[in-house]
C-alpha cells in the first residue's frame, strides 16, 4: 500500500525496550489535538520523566523521587538529620532527584543510572521527532504528486 | 556489591578505605558516560574527581534542557499532523 521508503527506528536502548514502550504509551494517551500548546508540551515532558522512572530498577531512589514529584508536583521534603554535609557533591545532589539524603557512594551509583536513562530518553525523543518529520515530508510529497 | 559496601563513609578507617576504592571506580564509570572527556589522570584524585562531578552536573543540566526542547518540538509536530495515523505509524515501527 505504501510505496515510500520508511525509516526504521532503531531502539536507542535495546537492553531496555520498556522505556520506549512506556513513553509511547503515555504519548498516545495525551489528547494531542485539543489541548493548548503549553499544556501538551508539559504533558509530554512529564511523560518523558515518568517513563524514565517507571522503567528504572525499583531500588533506584531517583526513580521514586521523580514519580513522587510528578504526582505531588513538589519535592519530597527531606528530614534535616538525613541531609549530608559534603560540599563537593552539593551541586550534584541538588540536580539528582532524591539526592539530598544519600552518601557519596550511593549518589554516584544513582547518578550513573540517571544519566544513562536521561540519555536514552533524549535519543528516543529525537528518533520520534525525526520520524514524524520524515513522515510529514513524505506525506507532502505524496500529496503533491497526486495533485 | 551491597553486602560489601559500608553504610556510611564516616565509619572505621578500614571500611572507609574500601569505600574510597569504590568511589574511584564509580567516578571513572561516570566519566565514561560523559561526552568529550580526556583520559582520567590517576595521580590527582581529588581534582579530577571534582572535575568529573562538575562535568556530570553540566551534562545533566544540558540533558534536562534537551528533554524540554524535544518536548516542545514533539508538541508542535504532533499538533500539525494528522495525529492518530502518524502516531500509530511511529508506534508500529518502534514496537515491531
Amino acid at each position: 500500500m505504501n510505496s515510500k521508503k520508511k525509516r526504521t527506528l532503531a531502539n536507542p536502548n535495546p537492553r531496555n525496550p520498556m522505556q520506549a514502550f512506556h513513553f509511547l504509551r503515555s504519548l498516545s494517551r495525551i489528547n494531542l489535538s485539543t489541548a493548548p500548546f503549553h499544556k501538551r508540551c508539559r504533558a509530554i515532558r512529564r511523560a518523558a520523566y515518568a517513563s524514565m522512572a517507571r522503567s528504572a530498577s525499583p531500588n533506584r531512589a531517583w526513580s521514586h523521587a521523580v514519580l513522587y514529584q510528578l504526582h505531588r508536583r513538589r519535592r519530597r521534603p527531606v528530614p534535616v538529620q538525613a541531609r549530608c554535609k559534603t560540599h563537593q557533591n552539593d551541586a550534584l545532589r541538588r540536580l539528582l532527584p532524591g539526592g539530598e539524603a544519600m552518601d557519596t557512594c550511593r549518589l554516584l551509583e544513582e547518578t550513573i543510572d540517571y544519566v544513562q536513562r536521561l540519555r536514552t530518553q533524549v535519543k528516543l525523543m529525537q528518533e520520534i521527532v525525526d520520524s514524524v518529520k520524515d513522515d510529514a515530508v513524505h506525506e507532502e510529497k505524496r500529496q503533491k504528486e497526486e495533485n | 556489591m551491597s553486602s560489601r559496601r559500608s553504610r556510611s563513609s564516616r565509619q572505621a578507617a578500614s571500611s572507609s578505605r574500601i569505600t574510597e576504592q569504590q568511589v574511584r571506580e564509580l567516578v571513572s564509570k561516570l566519566q565514561t558516560l560523559l561526552p568529550g572527556q580526556p583520559p582520567l589522570n590517576n595521580d590527582n584524585d581529588t581534582a579530577s574527581t571534582s572535575r568529573v562531578l562538575r562535568e556530570a552536573c553540566n551534562y545533566i543540566r544540558s540533558l534536562h534542557k534537551e528533554v524540554d526542547n524535544l518536548s516542545e518540538r514533539l508538541s508542535e509536530l504532533l499538533q500539525n499532523t494528522d495525529n492518530d495515523t502518524e502516531l500509530e505509524a511511529v508506534l508500529r515501527r518502534l514496537l515491531m
